[in-house]
């Protein structure tokens, strides 16, 4: 009897509290302040990894940026499944990502949504899928295949959802809540729901790099000549008068 | 080096046409017959057992049999047949031309030391025929006229003197059926009290020609081998084109799977043997009410295995609509390359599987949802947001751009781009889009098109209250607030 307990307990799958943490394979995410909250110290690989956020606009995808970064030197290949907008391809080229390299699907249906979703995890020609399912209602069994499919094809999957979706359960390895911090909102707020190892419930805010090179805007009168015919905007915040860059 | 010729004849073709997609036990239950014109022209094994003879009226053979399943006769069909079946018989020699009748004639002089010998051909023709489903008869000779009328036996030879034996005890009145001679000609030589082959070739020569016209002296000459006998070599088209019937149709996807699997492989076999590739092939499949349902795959790499392009075929089935059962299947393909030799570095194979991943998963990808629902970027040398990129084919995989990333400007685009730009209003002197929106950096112009109509916009960031990014321009020519971007 006890030697079959022990053998249960050997399975990879099972985590004891008392044991600590058990390291599994994962891709650093960039933000060493994310990674130390993570137990397995980044996005866990060949798992399917929650986001759940109610806008876009909020950084939502550069925080995946250095890890696609990593993700692309193993494979050259990344597929973005039912993303919201077009991808920019001179700002992922900007980000050192080369945009040839992303593979971008459209779906009609949620039936061709997870067909598509199952076939790029398994097929294992993919570093990793970036998909979006803000539209699509996506079952626990589905979410279960889709992990499955991860865990098969070795393909770290980065799934989008809304964050209604925080109140139901979900079999992925590692459920993020993304919204903008309070206090700065050019700062994204992670709060890690649900992570495989340990306990979830931590929050981590993220400078994501790109706030620096902002400027304040200048006051319409302000601007040179060229400018001069812009319609009076409201002012919200006190104005300083910068360099302006005319391009073409 | 000796010329040999061989000529296969296919006497059932187009029953065989009709039956060579079922399953044997099937063809074996189901009496079935040609018809031409009102009258029974080929007769299956089944029918014939039922007393079905060839040149009975219609009346009488449904009379014998009623359940009999009748066909009428499509030469076209035939045709098509038996070009298909010239390019199958090209693996055995460059020199295949067609006859009249549903002949092919091969000239195996030069190929019997390939196959080790006539046996060895003889087995592997046989092979292949019975696998494809064709009946035929087989005929070798040292000329292609003696081996169209020597049937092949156990004793036959290659020998002119054992050849011409062996014709001698022919009658005359099936040189007649094979239309090698003329009904009037019989009359004047049944006259003479000739009946039999070798009589006539006893006889001197030129008093043939004299008697009986030029006509019989080439024959019996080329005959005999004494008088070329050219024939026009097959002209290889770079196409595939087979096709299987079935006369109580296919009603379920099950049942197509079969046809579909075996298509599949005469058409690996095909590539194989032509040391081709494909690079896509049609399905047509003919439904009963004459309508018909079209298939297109596209690969994206030229592939030869049957079991690859069985997956993708099999993605697409769900489309045709099997309100009407199918006659029949055609595949057909004129996408055809010649293989390249592929590397064989020991540390290539590595990225050859890993690009055989990715071509496979994308043309499934391509099969199920569409070329259009699937794409890669490509960059743009050009001033506007909007056209600094293309949507490129999936599939394809340009070469890869070396662009130094552009120092990093005060203004960063966003990783969204709004396709088209949304146009957005003011509220209360504020700018809105889901809310108030706030610009938060320095304009960044874009001045450009003036040789078409020109664009001037300037571009800001703009921050809404719940602290998403936007990229927003001012368009200078209709003066208006637009949605570009967004940082996402």
């Amino acid at each position: 009897m006890k030697k079959s307990l022990e053998q249960v307990l050997q399975h990879p799958a099972v985590w004891q509290a008392s044991r600590g943490h058990r390291p599994r394979r994962a891709i650093a995410t960039g933000f060493p302040g994310l990674d130390r909250e993570l137990h397995d110290g980044g996005w866990p690989e060949a798992a399917s990894t929650e986001l759940l956020t109610e806008q876009t606009g909020i950084g939502e995808l550069r925080l995946l940026l250095p890890a696609l970064r990593r993700k692309l030197v193993q494979k050259p290949l990344l597929a973005f499944l039912a993303p919201p907008h077009l991808p920019y391809a001179p700002a992922l080229m900007a980000e050192d990502i080369d945009p040839q390299n992303i593979l971008v699907v459209r779906p009609r249906s949620t039936r061709e949504w997870l067909w598509s979703a199952d076939q790029i995890l398994r097929s294992g020609a993919c570093g990793a899928l970036i998909s979006w399912a803000c539209q699509t209602a996506l079952g626990d069994r589905d979410l279960r295949m889709l992990q499955q499919a991860a865990h098969q094809g070795d393909c770290w999957h980065a799934l989008f959802r809304h964050s209604r979706e925080a109140l139901h359960s979900s079999p992925s390895a590692l459920r993020l809540t993304l919204v903008p911090d309070q206090e700065n909102p050019q700062r994204l707020s992670v709060n890690i729901l649900k992570q495989r190892g340990g306990w979830g419930g931590q929050c981590v805010t993220i400078a994501l790099g790109h706030e620096a090179q902002r400027h304040p805007l200048q006051a319409p009168e302000a601007l040179p000549v060229h400018f001069a015919q812009l319609p009076s905007l409201r002012r919200r915040s006190p104005l300083q008068p910068t360099t302006v860059t005319a391009i073409g | 080096m000796n010329t040999r010729w061989l000529c296969l004849r296919f006497p059932l073709l187009a029953l065989d046409i009709c039956q060579r997609g079922l399953p044997p036990s099937d063809s074996a239950d189901t009496p079935l017959a040609i018809t031409d014109k009102q009258h029974i022209f080929q007769v299956s094994a089944a029918a014939q057992n039922k007393g079905v003879q060839e040149g009975m009226s219609l009346n009488s053979a449904w009379a014998l049999s009623p359940s009999l399943n009748t066909v009428e006769r499509q030469p076209l069909r035939e045709q098509r047949a038996i070009t298909y079946l010239a390019n199958w018989a090209y693996q055995f020699t460059p020199a295949v031309s067609v006859g009249d009748h549903n002949v092919l004639f091969l000239e195996v002089g030069g190929s019997l030391r390939l196959f080790k010998g006539w046996e060895p051909l003889r087995a592997q023709i046989n092979d292949d025929l019975e696998r494809l489903g064709f009946h035929y008869q087989l005929g070798f000779a040292h000329t292609p006229k003696a081996a169209e009328l020597l049937p092949y036996n156990a004793e036959s030879s290659d020998e002119p003197e054992r050849c011409l034996q062996a014709l001698r005890t022919l009658p005359l009145t099936q040189l007649v059926a094979s239309e090698h001679l003329s009904k009037n000609v019989l009359q004047k030589l049944q006259r003479v009290g000739i009946a039999s082959l070798g009589e006539l070739l006893d006889l001197p020569r030129a008093s043939i020609g004299k008697r009986f016209g030029k006509t019989l002296l080439v024959f019996l000459q080329q005959l005999c081998g004494e008088r070329p006998d050219p024939r026009p070599h097959l002209q290889l088209r770079p196409e595939f084109d087979s096709e299987l019937h079935f006369l109580s149709g296919l009603s379920s996807f099950d049942m197509i799977r079969l046809p579909i699997t075996q298509l599949l492989q005469e058409l690996q076999q095909f590539l194989i043997q032509r040391q081709l590739s494909c690079r896509g092939f049609r399905w047509r499949f003919f439904h009963f009410d004459r309508q018909a349902s079209v298939l297109d795959i596209e690969l994206s790499r030229p592939q030869q295995r049957w079991d690859s392009f069985f997956k993708l075929s099999e993605l697409k089935l769900e489309q045709i609509n099997l309100d009407s059962a199918i006659e029949s299947v055609q595949l057909y393909t004129d996408k055809l390359v010649t293989v390249e030799a592929e590397s064989q570095s020991l540390f290539k194979e590595l990225s050859n599987t890993a690009l055989q991943d990715t071509n496979f998963l994308i043309d499934k990808l391509t099969s199920r949802l569409g070329p259009e629902r699937l794409y890669r970027l490509q960059i743009q040398d050009e001033n506007l947001p909007e056209l600094q990129q293309s949507k490129t084919q999936a599939s394809v995989t340009p070469p890869r751009q070396t662009q130094p990333p552009a120092t990093k400007p005060n203004n960063p685009p966003p990783l969204w781009l709004c396709e088209p730009a949304q146009a957005i209003g003011l509220r209360q002197q504020s700018l809105y889009y889901q809310g108030p929106l706030e610009l938060i950096s320095a304009p960044k112009r874009f001045d450009s098109h003036w040789w078409q109509q020109r664009q001037q916009r300037d571009y800001f960031i703009a921050r809404h209250a719940q602290g998403s990014h936007y990229w927003v321009y001012f368009d200078r020519g209709c003066r208006r607030w637009f949605l570009h971007g967004i940082y996402g």
